[in-house]
């Protein structure tokens, strides 16, 4: 398991793809919690999430709006300052490291956020807003800054006239681009994407998704991608795991998840997404709206919309469990397992 | 200045069309809006008719002249934004290209519906609930202040909002997204509309509530007999909940059919590129997704040919020249604005019916 770890974790050129440091865990999130206050109120947005993303891989992160899947990132990237639990990067837990400890960390982890001419100053030119990273991380040579955001802009795919301009003067999937760029201006290894098509038409959404694709594959990059779509997200993920409330219940490899959802709120989902004519039907869909975080329901958080909720669900909280090889879920009754089909039966003998 | 160049048109002939007379007819419209850099040709010459009961939806990026078109039929958009409008749209006994604002207040929410996709901004912060449901029922319908409450928690039950007394004094603050976005379909509904125009509505919500809010706009839609335009990005949305599809490119129709029609074969090269670029759920997983290359035009230049000649890998010099009309192509169920359409699906050629009457003159597609 122990792999090359840079003593000075000043990474270089990152283009020998040699070892790709197979079921390498770079990223090990434990018991991650995030709390917030509220009217007075202490609640956990992020209730005990356990993620791990291995190095070259891209793990999908998907919920409804208010399940805590941005918060995750954003405790990640260390931009949340009431966190506990372990986030271990390269073997190192920088949950615990503060103020300038975190730099060498910082370096190695990027992040693009939805709002893509919100997430920039529009005061300062592209140029700039790519240089910043360089210039932080203790750059002074102009010359050789000025190469680099070429060579960046270039990679993703920016006209250099367009690096004169201004935030404002470019139109959302190019602003996507300058944020692409910025963020991997010191060479990460981990990129955190927070829902960073959403804003941008399906044509530029293509494009901009090709970008990250081709750059995570060049330069062997793990990805931590958030999105509320799950067109998206199953594109570009090669695991997936979902939200509710604040905690994890179901992680996959994608086509499993995708193909055969254990959790009935990752099926939930999937019946949601329009196509096909599948929610005119209105099977599988939910009824009732997101129970606010603050107060979550006990025992499962997701039992007061799920159609197959039994006693049990009220008092216990289920805890993940491993249904297939790399699947595991977070529930009492999952569908397509042993225990399912006992409920099944049960309940057309009870009928 | 001469801003709205409404002066009442004629009203159509009678069309030969096989169908009942339509709510919607359309003909021609043009919305050029102001813009620093010139007028900017929003909405270029677009036809179509909706029936009574049926749903069409506008489909196209940002930019396509979907809202504007919609905006500027029920004179949402700011007069002085507007540098040019022509063409005639008539809705039931009414030309609205000819209403004075004040006609078309009166028609606003009471025949004709609007659900906007960002309910926070389209509602009132600091009203209760049940007031702004009150002012229509008040206002159009004449009911008194009692009689408009209870109507209201009644409206707010029809779409579904639990416990709706207690809902109806809430404000809209106090209420998720989902909730808000209820609210203002009961508020479109008050006056039982003839037709209901919504734009993006579940844009901002979650996959699960935006199930939810289709399926309450299908349901209300059928059961009021109501006509309905929903504008939407999202074609698979799209194909599960509309009729009719109308297909916007750069303030222009691409093409305008039937859903199944247009969504399983598309023609024009630009509707086909859409279909492909978006990653579906059911969808073969691909390495990279197709891409339209170029950028949209500025719509501030007119284009003499098809406006999506420059990024069309089929485009050739005929293209370029003259502005294609929207027409039946051979082999066809649906009209495509399209010199080159892509072949047809494999469908035997059925006797095709030319579309309405009129739709796009093709002797002016080319002038200037």
């Amino acid at each position: 398991m122990s792999s090359i770890d840079t003593p000075d974790r000043t990474r270089p050129q990152h283009d020998t793809d040699g070892e790709t440091g197979a079921d390498r865990a770079l990223l090990t999130v434990r018991d991650l919690r995030v709390r917030y206050r509220n009217a007075g109120r202490l609640f956990e947005a992020v209730a005990g999430v356990d993620l791990t993303v291995q190095a070259g891989e891209t793990l999908g992160l998907v919920g409804e709006s208010g399940c805590g899947k941005s918060t995750v990132a954003r405790a990640v990237a260390r931009l949340e300052s009431s966190i506990s639990g372990r986030i271990e990067f390269d073997g190192e837990d920088v949950a615990r490291l503060r103020g300038k400890a975190l730099d060498p960390y910082r370096r190695r982890v990027g992040m693009v956020f939805q709002d893509p001419i919100a997430s920039l100053n529009p005061r300062r030119r592209i140029r700039d807003i790519i240089a910043t990273p360089l210039e932080l991380a203790g750059d002074t040579d102009r010359a050789r800054i000025a190469d680099r955001v070429g060579e960046l802009a270039d990679q993703v795919g920016l006209r250099t006239a367009l690096l004169d301009r201004r935030p404002h003067e470019l139109s959302g999937g190019q602003c996507q681009r300058v944020s692409i760029a910025r963020a991997l201006a010191r060479v990460p290894d981990l990129l955190l994407c927070d829902e960073i098509v959403s804003a941008l038409d399906v044509s530029v959404q293509a494009q901009v998704l090709n970008l990250l694709l081709d750059i995570r594959d060049r330069r062997h990059l793990a990805m931590l991608f958030i999105s509320h779509d799950l067109s998206v997200v199953r594109h570009v993920s090669d695991r997936v795991a979902v939200m509710y409330l604040g905690r994890l219940c179901e992680e996959a490899p994608v086509d499993d998840l995708y193909a055969a959802p254990a959790h009935p709120y990752t099926r939930a989902l999937l019946a949601s997404v329009p196509g096909r004519g599948a929610n005119t039907q209105g099977h599988g869909l939910l009824t009732g709206e997101l129970p606010s975080p603050i107060e979550p329901p006990g025992g499962c958080r997701f039992r007061t919309r799920c159609p197959l909720a039994r006693e049990r669900c009220a008092v216990e909280e289920p805890q993940p469990v491993q249904v297939r090889p790399h699947h595991r879920v977070a529930c009492h009754f999952p569908l397509g397992t042993q225990i399912d089909a006992e409920r099944v039966s049960r309940e057309a003998v009870g009928s | 200045m001469n801003r709205l160049d409404n002066t009442p048109r004629t009203a159509p002939e009678p069309s030969a069309d096989t169908g009942p007379e339509p709510l919607l007819d359309v003909r021609d419209y043009r919305v050029h809006l102001h813009s620093p850099r010139g007028a900017v040709r929003a909405v270029d010459d677009v036809s179509f008719t909706l029936a009574a009961g049926r749903t069409l939806a506008v489909v196209g990026e940002s930019g396509s002249g979907k809202s504007v078109l919609c905006r500027s039929l029920l004179g949402l958009l700011p007069p002085a934004a507007i540098a040019v409008r022509t063409g005639t749209a008539r809705f039931a006994d009414l030309e609205l290209t000819g209403l004075s604002e004040q006609r078309l207040r009166a028609l606003r929410g009471r025949r004709v519906g609007m659900v906007f996709q960002d309910p926070m901004t389209a509602l009132n912060p600091v009203m209760p609930v049940w007031r702004q449901l009150a002012l229509p029922l008040r206002r159009h319908l004449g009911l008194g202040r009692k009689a408009a409450r209870a109507r209201a928690v009644e409206l707010l039950d029809t779409v579904g909002i639990p416990d709706p007394a207690r809902r109806a004094r809430q404000y809209p603050v106090q209420m998720s997204g989902g909730m808000r976005q209820r609210v203002m379909i009961a508020l479109a509904l008050t006056c039982d509309p003839e037709l209901l125009i919504a734009d993006e509505p579940t844009t901002a919500l979650d996959v699960t509530v935006q199930a939810q809010i289709l399926r309450l706009l299908d349901r209300q839609r059928a059961e009021r007999a109501m006509a309905m335009i929903l504008i939407s990005h999202d074609l698979d949305l799209v194909a599960d909940h509309a009729d009719d599809v109308m297909v916007m490119y750069a303030g222009r129709q691409a093409e305008l059919g039937p859903t199944d029609a247009v969504l399983t074969a598309p023609r024009m090269p630009y509707t086909r590129a859409l279909l492909d670029t978006a990653p579906r759920l059911h969808s073969v997983r691909a390495e990279r997704l197709p891409t339209i290359g170029g950028e949209p035009p500025d719509l501030t230049r007119t284009a003499d040919g098809c406006a999506f000649e420059s990024r069309c890998p089929r485009a050739d010099h005929r293209c370029r020249s003259a502005r294609p009309p929207l027409v039946v192509p051979p082999g066809s169920g649906h009209r495509v604005a399209c010199r080159l359409p892509e072949p047809s699906a494999p469908h035997p050629a059925v006797d095709v019916v030319p579309g309405r009457a009129g739709g796009v003159d093709v002797s002016k597609a080319s002038t200037p």
